[in-house]
């Protein structure tokens, strides 16, 4: 169903691409505002400070501009539109941790603030919590403190009585589980 | 930058919008072997063929290495120009192709240099061989630059001008093997492509920037 629904979207915007090559505002116009939400969804992810994402969106945006002619109208849309994202991305990444100061951080690590982890939307706030009550209750104390209460891992570690990196451990385990029942 | 921010920029390229002719890399790879191939043969006559061209298109291992480095040069041209569109997909898959040949040849130049060793070398091969190499790459090379800098927008810039540097290497070396009597290693492996070793170098700091867009 997906699958289809996908398929659909890609021969709608092929539709567009093709007319925009053609010189039609209108469809161009079309074309790039369905982009912006599949951009911004597809590096959101991966961006150490999700609030500069409008700027890789706008690099996008110029780049499909660009590289408008080097669509084939016979090809799919969205592998031709995918590439010139991961393309933008990567140059953002590159120019971002080449820069003095910028520290990677880890998607994995309990530390790591949850706007940056939890982005997307994987289910329902009640699928969250249904699947939090299935969790063993060392499991759902340490997600309590550290992601509801927000204690970090070593304060987890002072109330609990566990090790910092066995809290980092069942925190990561717990969200893993979570994660899974979505 | 803001959501409005966005609009504006949409606004503004809408504004400058310009019908475009979809590109076709295939067609121009093939376009630009076609005037490669026109403008090396046209070179190599103006130059001279040499003399004992009759007698070595008789002999199985010129003509194994004439094919070979044709081989090599209409494979990575095409892969050159297949990199240089986003959807490259479907030329990803032929990657190794190119590179395949080149260890072919590779290894075939070791076995020669086993067998035969390097041969003489001409005191004078800087100014003379160079000059050769020069006079068969050099419009080829900025041909290639020009028609995947105007056509194309590559997503593997490093990998797009590599296969270009090769096809353009490969070219210019059956230009030189058809003007340069010296079939031995040491001239025709060494010193005809120590230039593009040099240029391949220079190229790869270079093509990110000359590529980019």
């Amino acid at each position: 169903m997906e699958k289809q629904r996908e398929t659909q979207i890609d021969l709608h915007w092929k539709e567009l691409a093709g007319k925009a090559q053609k010189g039609d505002a209108v469809a161009y116009r079309t074309l790039l505002s369905d982009l912006i939400p599949l951009i911004r969804r597809t590096i959101i992810k991966s961006l150490p400070n999700p609030q500069n994402a409008d700027d890789v969106v706008q690099d996008v945006l110029l780049s499909v501009h660009k590289a408008l002619h080097t669509y084939d109208p016979k090809r799919p849309f969205m592998p031709w539109v995918y590439s010139i994202i991961q393309f933008r991305k990567t140059d953002y990444l590159r120019q971002y941790y080449a820069q003095h100061d910028n520290v990677k951080l880890s998607l994995d690590d309990p530390d790591t603030p949850d706007y940056l982890v939890i982005s997307g939307h994987n289910g329902t706030t009640k699928d969250i919590e249904e699947a939090f009550k299935t969790l063993p209750d060392q499991q759902k104390k340490v997600v309590e403190l550290m992601k509801i209460k927000g204690y970090s891992a070593e304060e987890v570690s002072k109330k609990t009585g566990m090790s910092i990196s066995a809290v980092k451990v069942t925190a990561h385990r717990a969200l893993q589980k979570i994660k899974e029942r979505l | 930058m803001s959501t409005n921010d966005l609009d504006k920029t949409i606004d503004k390229l809408c504004e400058g919008l310009k019908p475009v002719k979809p590109c076709h890399p295939t067609r121009n790879g093939l376009l630009w072997i076609l005037l490669v191939i026109c403008y090396t043969t046209a070179v190599a006559a103006a130059i001279g063929f040499r003399e004992n061209i009759a007698e070595s298109m008789n002999k199985p291992d010129y003509v194994f290495e004439l094919v070979l480095a044709f081989a090599i040069a209409i494979s990575a041209s095409l892969m050159a120009f297949g990199l240089s569109i986003p959807d490259c997909e479907k030329y990803k898959k032929f990657m190794a192709v190119p590179l395949t040949l080149l260890g072919v040849q590779f290894v075939w130049m070791l076995e020669r240099l086993f067998f035969e060793g390097m041969g003489d070398i001409r005191v004078d091969w800087l100014s003379h061989c160079w000059m050769n190499t020069v006079l068969h790459t050099t419009i080829p090379a900025l041909a290639v630059i020009l028609l995947v800098k105007r056509n194309g927008a590559s997503v593997m810039p490093c990998w797009m001008a590599t296969y270009a540097l090769i096809a353009v290497t490969e070219f210019g070396w059956i230009g030189m093997r058809l003007i340069c009597t010296k079939d031995n290693v040491g001239e025709a492996y060494l010193i005809n492509f120590l230039p593009y070793a040099v240029l391949g170098v220079a190229m790869g700091f270079v093509a990110k920037k000359l590529f980019k867009w």
